[in-house]
């Protein structure tokens, strides 16, 4: 049944993104647009006509593509609500966080392309965030593995079912590390402001400004995506009930009921950190993430002394 | 002298060949008995001797195509400096280069051997001063040779040292007695051989002779030196550790992690700050170095401790980073050689737009940098991927112990460098091939002659072919590693890799045929890139320096830099050196009659001594 969770990840993506941002606007105060905007959204850019750079090459017309279907490629490496796997069940942890590296890269080189000076600006600085968020990840979700050597998505599911109580501490550290990389890996205050175009925050849209059409369609897409296959990763590792192992019809539709709940939820707390955080300056980030990267350094020594 | 240049050329090629052809026997069950010998002197150890193994086999077979690669490049690269005369020598020296690293491969005793390991010194040498116009490769070069003598006795100390001890200079002895020499003996013998291997292999703190003499050298011979001779080191390490003294004990190979842990992320982290092509490829050797060393070191400990899985998965991890790293290497110095070649720089604040110029190149250089980074459909994610399995096991199986203490912070410094070397890859195409060109001369980029774009081409598939058949080459790989103290495992990542490729080939291209389908309301049109209104330079592009300077900012202060080293290392040995040689000028009156008496005396205490 991998199709359907697959299928339901990528279709809830930008549900996800618009419920974000209604509780934001309820939170100031405002009515904020509809939930479902995000969809629209797309429907327009993909019907809109597309406008290249000048100094475009061949990465523009590939990179956003590529970035969509490895996007699609990493939400099928994620278990949902059945941790059977289906067929990349093997897949390790390294591959998915891999996957998502080379959206990363495809997406700075597309930025890179159009030869603009926000482009650049942006991806200095995402790929500043990078050296400090995946060996974060990578220790985070470490530590979550190395009490039962099972460094799959569906190993580590079952191993936090079944120990993960009596390691709470390594798995509170965890959880938190991993709510700071998310709220890094989508773009949300307090590292970047998804509201603006200012370049003073400018770090995943300065990428994108020379995009048109269906280009910026696809990109953006795949941005909701990630945001949604991160809210999961925290969901699997963290909080990982009722992700069972073959489920039937009934118990695989109320397993995805709930990881729809604990995602909504995750996109809430998102939404009222947003509002009560103030951006915080480029470099004050790194200190935020090297803090992250501390508590994930103290998850795996955890698991070494206990 | 055109038709002398393609015939040096072409035979370099069927060098390549032969040693391919060398490789493929030693992996024939019967190769062990395939020696020969040669008496220079009758009743002499003066002897030299030559066998296959597949171990060997496992490090001819990168050097075979290398070279052959090298030898199809150097075709078109050569062409500039046959036009200035001087050509020939350059494609002699490709040539013997290639036959010494075959040399040490094959050898069997410490003669053949220290010859081979000798002669691949000076050749390079002498290949890293060809352009001897140039200042710094002149400097570079002497640099080089120094640390490469250097290296060389350290590890004339260790044969010297097993030869008392087996009274023979064979191999076959070294494996017969090495293991069961005292622990103390073992431990002063392996230390020596670490010093002068390290000192091969580019290895932090004694690497600095490398990001110096590899840019300066053609860029094909650049790419083999980078590629095959510092993995010589690998070899000479993996018999000294593994065939002769059976991993020994398990502090020397944390001693080999922490060594290989620091280069990888130091030489990444130089890499990723460094603004000239081919010495952001050459810290990048060191990164790759690291990476391997450190995957050797916990093989070894894993040995030590009669884990012969754990060992096996890692150092068969280790060997598959040698080879995508070969591969990849081997090619982005050679897009480097392009670019040098056809803009007369390789500093990327210059460079730029260079893909619509050469669009062969660019496309090989980024298929190569998807290895480098270690990003997927590449052969770099593949072994990386192995080496975290390898690693997280060790962690996990050994998470109580020291070991595993070693087997983490291996894991975290591959995290650190996968994601610097994503930066270094970055701005190598990003700035060097994309936006508009900085300069005139890259604006006039010349695009590079057949033979060169072909080899490279045929490197960069190479490389897609190494992921994509990563299992075939594997079972090769593990059948010369398999013995008492290794039993390689086929690991995870080699059996659910094709699936992760496949699907994001699939997926990508289902994404493609939606964009591109119901062109019906699509329109395009093409329109300068935004700048708030003004006139659009080049410059407004960010510059490499640019791209890293958040990076630099931000983390600057926190690495260990070749500074420390030279500080605290190169310097004091530097006057030391001095303060000796201005101390021993004092008996040098320049005279006969008292060096006619130095003679005298030393001859007398030789008598006296050995009487």
């Amino acid at each position: 049944m991998i199709e359907l969770q697959i299928l339901s990840l990528l279709i809830l993506a930008p549900l996800v993104h618009g419920w974000i941002k209604r509780c934001k606007a309820y939170l100031q105060g405002r009515t904020g647009p509809s939930v479902l905007q995000p969809y629209r959204d797309l429907r327009k850019l993909w019907r809109k006509e597309t406008v290249w750079s000048s100094s475009a090459t061949a990465i523009s017309r590939i990179g956003p593509q590529l970035a969509a279907g490895l996007v699609v490629s990493a939400a099928a490496m994620l278990p949902v609500a059945d941790r059977s796997g289906g067929w990349l069940a093997g897949s390790s942890v390294f591959a998915f966080l891999s996957t998502l590296a080379l959206v990363r890269f495809a997406t700075v080189l597309v930025g890179l392309d159009s030869g603009s000076a926000f482009a650049g600006m942006a991806a200095g600085r995402d790929l500043l965030f990078s050296l400090l968020i995946e060996p974060t990840v990578f220790l985070a979700l470490l530590a979550v593995s190395l009490p039962g050597a099972a460094f799959t998505f569906t190993g580590m599911i079952a191993l936090q079912q079944a120990t993960g109580a009596s390691h709470l501490a390594m798995t509170v550290l965890v959880l938190c590390t991993l709510v700071i990389v998310a709220v890094t890996e989508t773009g949300r205050l307090p590292v970047d402001n998804p509201d603006t175009h200012l370049e003073l925050t400018m770090v995943h849209e300065g990428m994108l400004l020379e995009l048109t059409g269906r280009q910026l369609a696809a990109v953006s897409w795949s941005a909701q995506v990630r945001q949604l296959l991160w809210f999961t990763l925290i969901a699997d590792v963290c909080l990982p009930f009722d992700v069972g192992h073959n489920p039937g019809a009934l118990a695989l539709g109320f397993g995805l009921l709930l990881w729809a709940a604990k995602c909504f939820l995750l996109a809430t707390l998102v939404a009222a950190v947003e509002t009560g955080a103030a951006k915080l300056r480029i470099f004050a980030v790194a200190r935020l993430l090297s803090f992250a990267l501390t508590l994930a350094v103290v998850a795996v020594l955890a698991d070494a002394l206990f | 002298m055109k038709s002398l240049h393609h015939m040096l050329c072409t035979l370099s090629i069927l060098l390549g060949l032969a040693v391919i052809a060398l490789a493929a026997l030693s992996f024939q069950p019967g190769a062990a008995h395939l020696s020969f010998a040669y008496t220079i002197l009758q009743n002499s150890p003066l002897r030299l001797s030559f066998a296959l193994t597949p171990l060997a086999g496992v490090f001819l077979f990168p050097l075979g195509v290398l070279g052959a690669l090298a030898g199809v490049y150097a075709i078109g690269y050569g062409a500039e400096y046959t036009a200035r005369g001087h050509g020939v020598w350059l494609d002699a020296g490709l040539l013997s280069f290639i036959a010494s690293m075959a040399f040490v491969l094959t050898a069997a005793n410490v003669l053949t051997f220290m010859m081979g390991w000798e002669l691949m010194s000076v050749t390079s040498y002498l290949l890293v001063v060809f352009d001897h116009e140039r200042q710094d490769a002149v400097r570079s070069g002497l640099v080089y040779i120094a640390m490469a003598q250097l290296g060389s006795a350290f590890l004339l100390a260790a044969f010297l040292l097993l030869y008392v001890a087996a009274g023979s200079f064979s191999f076959a002895a070294f494996a017969r007695t090495a293991p069961t020499l005292p622990p103390g003996e073992q431990t002063a013998i392996m230390l020596l051989a670490l010093v002068g291997l390290f000192l091969k292999a580019g290895i932090m703190p004694l690497h600095i002779w490398l990001p110096r003499a590899h840019p300066v050298a053609p860029s094909h011979v650049s790419g083999l030196m980078s590629g095959v001779m510092i993995k010589l080191a690998i070899y000479a390490l993996l018999l000294f550790g593994f065939t002769w003294f059976h991993a020994g004990q398990a502090w020397w190979g944390e001693l080999i992690t922490a060594a290989g842990i620091l280069s990888a992320v130091a030489g990444a982290w130089l890499a990723s700050q460094e603004t000239r092509l081919k010495r952001i490829l050459a810290l990048g050797s060191i990164d790759n170095m690291g990476l391997i060393t450190m995957a050797v070191g916990v093989a070894m400990t894993g040995a030590a401790l009669h884990k012969p899985v754990l060992a096996g998965a890692a150092l068969s991890a280790a060997v598959f980073q040698a080879y995508s790293h070969a591969l990849f290497k081997s090619t982005l110095f050679q897009g480097a050689g392009a670019v040098l070649q056809g803009t007369h720089t390789d500093n990327l604040n210059q460079l730029g737009g260079l893909l619509r110029r050469m669009p062969a190149t660019g496309a090989s250089v980024l298929v190569a940098l998807l290895s480098y980074a270690a990003l997927p459909l590449s052969a770099g994610f593949i072994s990386e991927w192995m080496l975290f399995s390898a690693l997280a096991d060790a962690a996990a199986r050994e998470l109580h112990s020291v070991a595993g203490l070693f087997a983490v912070g291996a894991l975290l410094s591959l995290f650190l460098t996968t994601a610097l070397t994503v930066l270094s890859a970055a701005r190598i195409f990003g700035v060097a091939f994309l936006a508009d060109p900085r300069s005139e001369p890259a604006a006039a980029a010349v695009r590079p002659p057949l033979s060169m774009r072909l080899a490279m081409a045929a490197g960069a598939s190479l490389t897609v072919m190494l992921g994509l058949f990563a299992s075939g080459a594997l079972h090769y790989i593990n059948q010369a590693l398999r013995g008492g103290l290794l039993r390689p495992p086929l690991p995870p990542a080699v059996q659910a890799a094709p699936a992760v490729t496949l699907t994001i080939l699939s997926f990508t291209a289902l994404v493609f045929a939606l964009s591109s389908g119901a062109r019906r309301t699509r329109r395009s049109r093409t329109a300068a890139t935004w700048t708030c209104g003004g006139q659009r330079t080049p410059s407004m592009s960010y510059s490499a320096t640019g791209l890293s300077q958040p990076a630099a900012h931000a983390l600057g202060g926190a690495s260990p830099g070749t500074s420390f080293a030279m500080r605290y290392m190169y310097r004091p040995a530097w006057t030391a050196v001095t303060h000796i040689a201005r101390a021993a000028r004092q008996i040098q009156s320049g005279h006969v009659r008292s060096y006619l008496v130095y003679l005298f005396a030393t001859m007398l205490a030789l008598l006296l001594i050995a009487r």
